[in-house]
């Protein structure tokens, strides 16, 4: 029951992302919510629900947009597996935690992209585009964070009573 | 056998990172065609894009016609001046060209090669900020081949009237593609500037304005002179409008003239494009 509304959840944020996302930008920088989703899904539920979901957006979009596809795939997978580990060790509750997860994702996201796209013999100017896209794209997508976290809390009911080995 | 099964966790992560890498290892390299299941997931996918991409556009045209009813009004008596003004340079081009016998053949040459054009309508735009990238409903059923000019036109009772250069065909799927556009940082095209005829290579975008360079750094070229694709390197179709150059700065490390160019296409308002078919 949860895949299937995780899964409905990620083919309607990928539809919404590519076609009406792009109206809402801010000095033309759009919100990343494939990153978003991937890593409040960890939080909420652990680094195998997490990776999975970031591993379907990744494969989605860079199917559907990149001529190379793995790209994003890879890098939100490892992002849903590490902010999944700490599933476990941080309070729901705290509004903050999603917040600073995703000021932390999103600067690695961009680390992670240039170093592949490095490797890929692109030739990116890499400080300009640091200084003015990836700041003006952490704090948009912590402001975001922070109506889907509360939103997905309710979804993703949180057990608050476990029983048998945690 | 405990030792598999301690580590399971961690053992099918790395699996998958591998596979991933092998996968983006396979898929940088020229590829002659899209994979079976690429495109399946794109068939399904693109009608959908399309759907909401429309709605979209459709809600944000409302709005902006909304808020622009005030300046509507100044603007057609600025845009009549301008066309009186570029009609009578015409008239002027016009009758030079008519005196010249060699310019009156090539004239017939440009009109009579009309390239073979199909429009499509744009469904979807990458998300993220790093290329500008999109894509298409128009595929190989409809004759698009991957390496084809996607261009901005307008039609009018008399043709298509090219407006300007908007990228090429990255992948062809059935009935969808994947385009790359100008903007993008790794896309390179190769240049000429009409008044000079002097050459160069578009190398990249900051903030929407193109970056490029001139082969020769004492080439005389400044603000507003207007700058044409020139086949060069047989990726992009020649003579095709890029834009205009807005800035020209010299960079004494490189040794080159730097120019920043705005671009004649609108790419926050791409809904519509043609394709120039190469019909191979």
């Amino acid at each position: 029951m949860t895949s299937l509304i995780v899964f409905l959840i990620i083919i309607i944020n990928f539809i919404l992302e590519s076609t009406i996302i792009h109206h809402f930008d801010i000095f033309g920088v759009v919100p990343n919510t494939a990153l978003i989703i991937t890593i409040i899904v960890a939080l909420l539920r652990g680094k195998r629900l997490g990776s999975v979901v970031g591993l379907i957006s990744g494969l989605l979009e860079d199917i559907i947009f990149c001529p190379i596809i793995g790209i994003n795939a890879f890098i939100l997978f490892f992002t849903g597996y590490f902010v999944g580990l700490m599933e476990n060790k941080l309070s729901k509750d705290n509004i903050l935690i999603p917040i600073i997860s995703s000021l932390i994702s999103t600067i690695s996201y961009h680390l992670m992209y240039s170093l592949f796209l490095y490797f890929l013999s692109y030739d990116i100017s890499l400080v300009n585009f640091f200084k003015k896209t990836v700041l003006i794209e952490m704090a948009f997508n912590g402001f975001i964070s922070i109506f889907l976290y509360k939103w997905f809390s309710k979804i993703f009911v949180i057990p608050s009573i476990r029983f048998g080995k945690r | 056998m405990s030792f598999f099964k301690k580590y399971k966790g961690r053992m099918i992560v790395a699996l998958v990172a591998i596979i991933l890498i092998i996968i983006i290892g396979f898929t940088s390299g020229e590829r002659l065609g899209l994979t079976k299941l690429e495109n399946i997931i794109g068939r399904v996918i693109n009608p959908v894009q399309k759907f909401f991409f429309n709605a979209g556009n459709w809600i944000s045209n409302f709005f902006n016609s909304i808020m622009e009813i005030g300046v509507l009004r100044e603007e057609n008596e600025r845009l009549k001046l301008k066309v009186a003004e570029l009609e009578e340079k015409n008239r002027i081009y016009e009758d030079i060209i008519g005196k010249t016998e060699y310019l009156k053949n090539e004239k017939e040459l440009i009109e009579n090669t009309s390239y073979n054009l199909i429009a499509a309508q744009v469904t979807g735009k990458e998300p993220g900020n790093w290329f500008d990238r999109f894509t298409i409903d128009k595929g190989l059923k409809d004759g698009v081949r991957k390496g084809d000019t996607v261009i901005q036109a307008v039609e009018t009772e008399e043709g298509i009237i090219q407006e300007g250069i908007v990228g090429r065909i990255a992948e062809v799927g059935d009935n969808w593609a994947k385009v790359v556009s100008i903007i993008d940082g790794n896309n390179k095209i190769a240049f000429k500037v009409v008044r000079t005829q002097d050459g160069g290579v578009i190398s990249g975008s900051e903030e929407g304005k193109l970056m490029g360079y001139l082969f020769d750094p004492d080439a005389d070229v400044m603000k507003g002179d207007k700058l044409f694709s020139s086949g060069l390197g047989g990726i992009y179709l020649k003579d095709l409008y890029i834009g205009e150059i807005t800035d020209v700065t010299i960079r004494d490390e490189d040794l080159t003239k730097n120019i920043e160019i705005e671009p004649a296409v609108d790419f926050k308002k791409l809904y519509k494009v043609y394709i120039i078919l190469s019909g191979n």
